[in-house]
């Protein structure tokens, strides 16, 4: 089935006809494959904003995506829909280094971002991938082991401008680094999956590139030990980052340090008397990073579709989930073992569950069916995730697992709310509709 | 405060019945001499008596009072400590004020995993000093941090000077438990991050009131700093002081805190305190520096340099921790300092981007110059965040009026620079009018239809934070009973 052809026509006309791809030509969008019935490139935000108001009377799905590098996140997208790329969008809008802040058009990657900003030593604190555009990075709330030492993107965030689902721009926030003037509306898109607005231009606080940049990785004889010492030195030293994996055999964890060289060195030397110390089978070195703007590879995979064990093997998942629980963080290794009982009695082996020091019990969870099991419960093992109070959100599933259960669980009593929101904002369902909680 | 013979507003009897049922008779207060009490917050400038003031002990007598209000159309404000420089928590239109200064436990205190769960009538400075023997503190720090309630903060999504570094308290709120405008209790967000949805929590802190109640708050503590060094830094002009915060953060430091004092303020904080200030500098910069001691010197070291290039009298570090304290002290005293100076003074709340700092510094004079009137400067220089106060005598109309075209102009000047209205005392009422220059009517709208989501009614502090619908019979919508009656505010001469 193809899309209205008065509405392609309206599409053509507004972006152009270059801009416009339909049927077989449509490439697929993330690690799924998803093909669109068309694909379109706008080339400004009033073109988008025209393209929505077209559609009020098709009531055609329109899907936003950026680099593609989380298109997978969410329920599945609709099977006839217009996707629409942000990529045309991408330039630097305002940039003005003595105040730290900086304004781009979401379409712009990551990358290129960060390569304006280092010009002027400053950056954007974020692992994530060059590829990912801003506006992707927004939309699904990425954030990477530097959120211990940097916060994520919600502090980061100064304004945002998007085009509503009534095809109305609107902005909020401001360029300034602290801001109670109206309605904090930016913060809704962050996560949202584009549901409340398609992200055009948004305006970040930046930080000053730190003088020196060091991972460390901590080994230990056995996963216990290695957590109690890890959550010990994060509680007590300044790190960027601090995590480690689940099962972890070897117990192998990261810690970035950023920071002045006399801030640096008495971190290093705290360090290395804390492995000391522990006695035999612990020890640290430092990694080859590849530059500081690198992911913190292998603390995390950089797509969710490969994901690198602490023995050095990259692997393919077949199910992601990130998951926030109510156990406190000194719970954590007894959880996980019991978690990873649970996942493999049906039929998932568990191959990785990253989290960070000191506090956080939440883990971003990598699954990949055992050989040879037949039929996967899929949804025991996400009811079992989600037992005991935890929210579990499936990031990533592969094509072949059935999608039986909603990734974001069972509907929860502040949704009502949200769905309200979402019929303020997009009240005719045009933006990625049914691919957030609730079915919205 | 000398008023205006006034009749106490009418509240419906039955609803006087209902919020009696709900509290107790001795929590319902409706007296005229009572209600004068709550005409106002620490704004007085704007005043509006309410309908009756409800003190609440528990989430439950919120849910009742709401229910009872929501039942007979009557809007209602929450207050806590009553410390709002915006007017946020005026009563207008007969509102009733739910007080929340009694639910003023610290419920949980999770010092393993630095998160407390506490109620909105705690008091700021309460919680710091609760978890300060485990080395953690509630990070975001007003000024009135020794009187102003964490739910006010909420509210206001309120700053103070280290915030610069650590961020306001939208950072360092993880969830809320909200009593709705109709009653129904929500719990948003909660201490564990990455539920998921769309981010409520982020939303409501600095809604001002306006899309429901906050009953409990779950909030991040912060771990106290290993070594801070505070630095003072005088120059012969404000302008070469601003010149020095831009040329600090465009080295690439961001301070704890970086605050500017100019010499009105230095010298009314001198005549009452005597603490040693050179009342002849044009400014000083309050600098403080904080993390592991290693780096310390060397990043003072940098932060004097930038100093030094903008033409710095003299800069030195504190020497003990009782100077340090007596530097804060003049610091968050100035504001009661100026008090001394003249019978009234206007706080304004501009925020503009750091680099602007000089030009719209110049122009704040230039209009108090206009204007016949005695402006002074004490703010958060690092974030850029303004608090110019006009001084004026309240007793002469006509001098208020002058305040208030000099006013006008600052904002002014704060829009021209790429400023925004408010960096953290909020909108309030005093700034609604302002709001058409920083956003577009649709912005506008899109603000009403999420006003709308929470409190269709507006029922909800009715009147503040983003201003009435003004294209209702365009758009097809009946205009909401309580925001077609809105009152102006009344000015109190």
């Amino acid at each position: 089935m193809a899309l209205p052809e008065n509405f392609l026509a309206d599409v053509a006309r507004i972006c152009g006809a270059a801009h416009l791809v339909a049927g077989d030509e449509v490439r697929p969008i993330g690690g799924a494959g998803y093909r669109p019935a068309a694909s379109c490139a706008p080339g400004s935000a009033d073109e988008i904003a025209e393209i929505v108001r077209a559609d009020d009377e098709y009531a055609v799905p329109i899907l936003p995506f950026g680099g593609g590098t989380a298109f997978d996140y969410g329920e599945a997208p609709p099977a006839e829909a217009l996707a629409l790329s942000m990529r045309r969008l991408d330039k630097l809008v305002a940039y003005e280094p003595a105040d730290l802040v900086v304004t781009a058009q979401a379409g712009m990657t990551f990358g290129e971002l960060q390569a304006a900003l280092f010009e002027h030593g400053q950056w954007l604190p974020l692992d994530a991938p060059p590829e990912a555009t801003l506006g992707g990075l927004l939309a699904t709330d990425r954030s990477g082991p530097r959120r211990l030492g940097y916060g994520t993107l919600r502090d980061m965030l100064l304004g945002l401008t998007v085009v509503n689902g009534d095809g109305i721009a609107r902005k909020s926030g401001g360029r300034v680094v602290k801001n109670v003037t109206g309605y904090a509306l930016e913060k809704l898109h962050l996560g949202a999956l584009g549901t409340l607005g398609v992200i055009t231009e948004c305006t970040f606080k930046l930080r000053p590139r730190p003088e020196t940049h060091s991972v460390q990785e901590l080994e230990a004889p056995d996963f216990a030990g290695g957590f109690a010492l890890c959550r010990d030195l994060a509680k007590r030293l300044p790190f960027a980052a601090a995590s480690a994996g689940f099962p972890g055999k070897p117990f192998r964890a990261q810690f970035a340090v950023e920071a002045s060289p006399p801030d640096q060195a008495r971190v290093l030397r705290e360090l290395q008397e804390a492995v000391e110390k522990a006695g035999a089978g612990f020890a640290v070195k430092e990694l080859e990073a590849e530059g500081i703007e690198a992911d913190l590879a292998p603390a995390r995979p950089r797509r969710l579709q490969a994901v690198t064990l602490t023995d050095g093997r990259t692997v393919e998942p077949e199910l992601a989930a990130r998951l926030a629980w109510p156990a406190r963080a000194q719970d954590f290794p007894a959880q996980m073992q019991k978690l990873d009982v649970w996942a493999g009695e049906r039929g998932f082996g568990l191959l990785m569950a990253f989290f960070d020091f000191p506090t956080r019990a939440v883990a971003e969870l990598y699954f990949k069916l055992d050989d040879g099991a037949a039929a996967p419960d899929l949804g025991a093992v996400l009811d079992a995730l989600r037992s005991e109070g935890a929210a579990a959100t499936v990031v990533w599933q592969a094509p072949r697992l059935p999608r039986e259960r909603s990734a974001f669980g069972p509907p929860r009593e502040e949704w009502d709310l949200m769905r309200t929101l979402k019929l303020a904002l997009d009240p005719r369902g045009l933006l990625n509709p049914g691919r957030f909680v609730g079915g919205f | 405060m000398d008023h205006e013979p006034q009749q106490p507003p009418m509240i419906p009897a039955v609803l006087r019945a209902e919020l009696m049922a709900a509290v107790g008779p001795g929590n319902v207060k409706v007296a005229a001499e009572e209600l004068h009490v709550y005409e106002c917050d620490g704004l007085t400038i704007d005043t509006a008596v309410p309908g009756a003031v409800v003190f609440v002990h528990s989430t439950e007598q919120v849910v009742k009072v709401v229910k009872a209000c929501a039942a007979a159309q009557q809007p209602f404000v929450a207050r806590g400590a009553g410390t709002g420089l915006s007017g946020g928590a005026v009563a207008l239109n007969n509102a009733v004020v739910i007080e929340l200064a009694r639910m003023n436990r610290i419920l949980e205190l999770d010092l393993e995993n630095r998160v407390a769960l506490v109620e909105p009538g705690v008091v700021n400075l309460r919680l710091s000093e609760a978890c300060r023997s485990e080395g953690l503190h509630y990070a975001p720090d007003p000024s009135s941090q020794g009187s102003c309630t964490i739910g006010g903060n909420v509210a206001e999504n309120s700053g103070g000077p280290h915030t610069l570094k650590l961020g306001v308290t939208v950072n360092h709120v993880l969830g809320l438990e909200v009593v709705l405008p109709d009653g129904r209790v929500v719990n948003l967000g909660g201490p564990l991050p990455g539920l998921p949805g769309y981010d409520l929590t982020g939303l409501f802190v600095g809604s001002e009131g306006t899309f429901g109640i906050a009953t409990k708050v779950w909030v991040k503590l912060t771990p106290n700093p290993e070594a801070v060094k505070t630095l003072l830094a005088v120059f012969p002009s404000i302008d070469a002081a601003s010149r020095a915060v831009s040329a600090i953060i465009a080295r690439g430091i961001v301070p704890a805190a970086l605050e500017l004092i100019d010499q009105q303020v230095i010298r009314a904080v001198e005549e009452w305190l005597h603490l040693g200030f050179p009342t002849e500098a044009g400014a000083v910069l309050l600098i403080e520096l904080d993390g592991l001691r290693d780096g310390l010197d060397l990043l003072a070291g940098r932060v004097m340099d930038a100093c030094r290039s903008s033409d710095c009298l003299d800069v030195r570090a504190a020497k003990d921790d009782a100077e340090r304290l007596l530097l804060w002290k003049a610091r968050k005293q100035a504001f009661g300092a100026v008090g001394r100076l003249s019978p009234s003074y206007y706080v304004q709340d501009g925020v503009i981007p750091r680099s602007k700092l000089p030009e719209v510094l110049a122009k704040i004079q230039a209009a108090g110059r206009k204007h016949g009137l005695t402006t002074a400067n004490v703010f958060h220089a690092g974030d850029g965040n303004l608090h110019p106060l006009i001084l004026f005598d309240e007793r002469k109309p006509e001098e208020v009026e002058r305040a208030l075209k000099c006013n006008d102009e600052v904002l002014a000047a704060v829009v021209e620079a790429g400023g925004m209205l408010s960096g953290e005392h909020g909108i309030g009422m005093e700034k609604l009018k302002f709001m058409p220059q920083v956003f577009s009517e649709d912005d506008l709208e899109g603000m009403r239809r999420v006003r709308e989501a929470f409190d269709p009614n507006y029922l909800a502090n009715p009147g503040k934070a983003i201003p009435a619908r003004r294209c209702w019979e365009v758009k097809g919508h009946k205009p909401p009973e309580a925001e077609a009656a809105a009152l102006p505010p009344m000015r109190k001469a």
